[in-house]
């Protein structure tokens, strides 16, 4: 490297760290020289972009699930306030609401918004559960998939009023949807289902009962649908 | 559960780690501290739910920078501000500065100068890249970046000598 190339590149990339532009600047003095006035420049340039933070910014970010804007309502902000409001559900039923659980007489359709609201982690989970996965949990409630399910999310195989059942979240328009899958269940007449911010609708089925839970009903009755279509059992 | 702990935790480290810096440069893109505020939330919403992408933590800042970029343009479609501008009256109102330095000139001049060049240089002063880095984060030629960073340096120092 020569003493042009040496300036043209120090004007440009001043924290250059080449082992060529090192040496360089070890062994010329002008050069040396050269840098230590620019360097000056540069580090009055590190303090004028250092603009001051938010004290409370690092505090802020982290209080997002509970505490999250609203600049643009988007479906992947979904899963925080969707957390949020679950963790709120869980805390709820920890203090007042805590016999629900404890009880054995309670309607399915109470033991399946409590079972959601304390399973948060359905919601944050963004990863897409494979085919296999599907399969095995399928089969293990004596089901099977013989179409298109869509982008499932989460899946888990469950004890629900001791009925064998199936918890799957399809992610549709970046929306959480969960469905429940009630094996040998009796409720024969479809329902709607309410819990804090949640809304679902409960339809019989063949085998049991189909319960699919959102944060509206728009377009569930549809997809409840399309998942019997592609959903048989054994 | 363990394994939701281990991503909040890992997502803490990233937020106390980083935050700082992502802010700064979300400030210089948008040249306002409340939406650069606003979308450092937004990246860091965006960076908890895509965590499983991140492999490796090293990387984490030329991803989070990339997502900030990618939040603002979005902003850009959304709203289409009249034109970028970085507040004046809010930098020389934000202290925490001696004005009679010449950070002070120099911040007024950041303010001006074209996003076209103010970026490189942001990358490269904040963000620490080298020029390839910046060239592969901006989809730009080494050339390219070159010549402005160039010019942003050239249009600062003429600021600071009181000839533009
Ligand atoms: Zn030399």
């Amino acid at each position: 490297m020569n003493c042009q190339q040496f300036q043209q590149r120090c004007t440009l990339e001043p924290a250059c760290q080449e082992p060529a532009f090192l040496a360089h600047q070890q062994t010329c003095p002008n050069c040396a020289h050269f840098a230590q006035e620019l360097a000056q420049f540069e580090a009055s340039l590190h303090t004028a972009l250092q603009i001051t933070v938010p004290a409370d910014l690092t505090k802020r970010i982290l209080a997002q699930p509970a505490n999250q804007p609203t600049i643009t309502p988007s479906g992947r902000r979904f899963h925080w306030q969707l957390a949020a409001s679950l963790l709120l559900a869980m805390s709820l039923s920890l203090s007042g609401l805590w016999w629900w659980s404890s009880s054995h007489t309670q309607p399915l359709e109470q033991q399946l918004m409590l079972y959601l609201a304390q399973e948060p982690k359905a919601f944050l989970t963004t990863q897409q559960v494979s085919l296999t996965e599907l399969h095995q949990m399928f089969n293990a409630i004596g089901a099977k998939l013989v179409g298109e399910i869509g982008t499932v999310s989460f899946c888990k195989v469950l004890k629900l009023n001791g009925y064998t059942s199936a918890h799957l979240v399809l992610v549709e328009n970046n929306q959480p949807i969960n469905i429940l899958l009630i094996r040998n269940s009796s409720i024969r007449q479809a329902e709607k289902l309410s819990y804090k911010n949640l809304q679902g609708i409960l339809l019989p089925i063949q085998q049991g009962n189909i319960a699919l839970v959102a944060t509206s009903t728009e377009s569930l009755q549809e997809i409840a649908l399309r998942l019997q279509r592609v959903i048989k059992w054994i | 559960m363990e394994e939701i702990k281990q991503r909040q935790s890992r997502f803490i480290n990233l937020v106390n780690l980083l935050a700082t810096d992502v802010f700064r440069y979300a400030f210089w893109l948008c040249g306002d501290r409340e939406i650069a505020a606003d979308l450092v939330q937004e990246t860091f919403t965006r960076a908890w739910e895509a965590l499983h992408q991140l492999i490796d933590d090293k990387a984490a800042k030329n991803w989070l920078f990339t997502i900030v970029r990618r939040e603002n343009a979005r902003r850009y479609e959304r709203y289409q501000p009249d034109q970028e501008r970085v507040e004046l009256d809010e930098i020389a109102a934000n202290g925490n500065y001696d004005t009679s330095t010449e950070a002070f000139v120099l911040r007024r001049a950041l303010a001006k100068l074209p996003q076209i060049y103010r970026e490189p240089l942001v990358l490269q002063v904040i963000g620490g890249y080298s020029i390839e880095e910046i060239a592969q984060q901006l989809g730009l030629s080494t050339g390219a970046v070159m010549t402005r960073l160039h010019r942003a340096r050239q249009k600062l120092r003429h600021a600071l000598q009181g000839t533009e």
